[in-house]
């Protein structure tokens, strides 16, 4: 049953998905030639397993797809080996702040910068680096600079603040779509209409499958930064690095606005960072990222091209908590 | 056992109040329905014991007396009010006041004391808030790579922003809040239920809708007017940044006149631009008047709400108002 049940899945989708000059009876014989270093086994493969995934969840898909594991893994090899140089990062978690989406803050949100963005990931992904997102709110609504005005309180305030992530991830998300980059957005709480909650199995799922998983609403809770979220998003998913964007080339050791001579560091520790009183990231999401291993990378995502480059591990900003020619390895 | 069950809350009561009676008196005020001791003890007992059965019970044999209470007390204040329930629809645009930052906080706390005061009057209100001061989604349509869905989901958060301001504001100066959202969100508000609506409203709560209809390409003014048939609102109070709807653009021609009253076939055979034609026409469906006023003068959303002469109104005469089939 079975194994009829495999067959008229594999002529099925076969057939109706691509044209093939094959006849019906023949596709038994590559259904049956296990040669792993067939090309034409693995192409016909390769179809198949795609035309599963039309097919939703159904339970033959899943046994079709287990003894393909090997076959995956040996493309995925070779595809790293064939490429060069290989890449500093598999899974990387990129932290784009709401002001940086802002652009010159005619409007909230500029399309510009979402499609350039956009552009830069979608030319990684093709690379096989996974790439999650964090999105922060600032903006549309910093709940913080709200915290007591006139009738606000601050977890009211940060409520709102979530919902402006929110928003921000649905832009991206409609803009990466358009130019063709399969990606969910995942949410701290539940908004079934808008998006799917955050699940973390289900997030490394989308990423081993090649999509780009955009998390917003921040950890769900009022009183935390969006880039604590961003650290704890990234020790939950395990991603390497935290890639924070923003409007600077980095950390420097002062205030470039106020002293045009302040120098630029290329790396930093944790404990510079906080001793030192940088203004780098929230105390919270620092010490998240020290005690998980995750080195963090700020870098200008204003320069064109630098999001591909901090994504591809490629020397740009400032690196903490490890050196470039190689990452502190985790435990 | 019916009996009884009065008598133990009645009792309980005695815990409640300092009271002189000793045990055995309170049977008699029980009885005597206009001893004005015993409704004030019956007051307090249903307002103190919360949902549990025996309150139930016990309520269901003083309906007759709140309903003669409730009477007693609109024949007390003068003048009775031309509406018991009202949606007041405030766009999001009112709400950014100067434009310094997305919501203006004076704004709020105005529309807040003007709503506490009404509400104070036995008034129920209810309102729905639009977005468009954060996010319009209809203007991004076509924008670089956003789809209209997309564009009026973000939309829809942004009424939930609003919306979670308003409460936090007037539960900061006393008034009980609720917001309600068309879809779940749990960690933010509660669901749209209609009953759950219509239950905060008579106990004189203050309820906010939020996220329109939860349907991309409906305005909120159609959200507006769907919320108010449902939950059996008498009037759409639109709050705007006008005083009216007038026969020209006021901008443009100076000399622009201000209708008003209006009927609804005059609003869309003359292209008004009041609401969209989807909302007049569910207002007109629903035999539901619509008032469009200006929000910024102090005390206007008083008057609204107790139907007083303020701004255009659209559907009835200012002397009646078109009655409910």
């Amino acid at each position: 049953m079975a194994l009829y049940t495999h067959l008229i899945s594999f002529s099925s989708s076969s057939f109706l998905h691509s044209p093939s000059p094959l006849c019906l009876p023949k596709p038994l014989f590559p259904s049956f030639t296990l040669t792993v270093g067939n090309s034409t086994s693995h192409t016909t493969s390769l179809a198949v397993r795609s035309s599963y995934s039309e097919m939703g969840s159904s339970p033959e898909p899943i046994n079709f797809r287990k003894p393909g594991i090997p076959s995956m893994s040996h493309l995925r090899l070779s595809m790293n080996e064939s490429s060069k140089p290989s890449f500093k990062w598999r899974r990387v978690l990129l932290k784009v702040s709401g002001e940086a989406l802002a652009g010159d803050h005619s409007q909230n949100i500029d399309p510009k910068i979402t499609m350039a963005i956009a552009r830069e990931v979608a030319a990684v992904t093709r690379l096989g680096i996974e790439v999650a997102l964090v999105v922060g709110g600032g903006n549309i609504f910093r709940g913080s600079s709200w915290a007591g005005s006139s009738g606000l309180d601050r977890s009211s305030a940060d409520y709102i603040g979530m919902l402006a992530t929110v928003m921000n991830a649905i832009f991206l998300q409609a803009t990466m779509e358009s130019i063709g980059i399969p990606t969910r957005v995942q949410t701290a709480f539940r908004m079934s209409e808008v998006a799917e909650p955050y699940i973390r199995r289900r997030a490394v799922r989308h990423l081993e499958k090649g999509r780009v998983v955009i998390f917003a609403a921040g950890t769900g809770n009022p009183f935390f930064t969006t880039d604590t979220a961003a650290a704890l998003r990234c020790a939950e998913i395990n991603a390497e690095v935290v890639l924070k964007a923003t409007n600077v080339d980095g950390v420097f050791d002062e205030d470039p606005k106020r002293n045009p001579q302040a120098r630029l560091h290329e790396t930093l520790t944790y404990q510079e960072v906080t001793s030192k009183d940088l203004s780098v990231m929230d105390m919270t999401a620092i010490t998240l990222c020290q005690e998980n291993n995750i080195p963090v990378v700020v870098f200008n995502l204003n320069k064109p091209g630098n999001i591909e480059k901090a994504i591809k591990g490629e020397r740009v900003g400032t690196l903490i908590g490890a050196t470039w020619n190689s990452t502190v390895s985790r435990t």
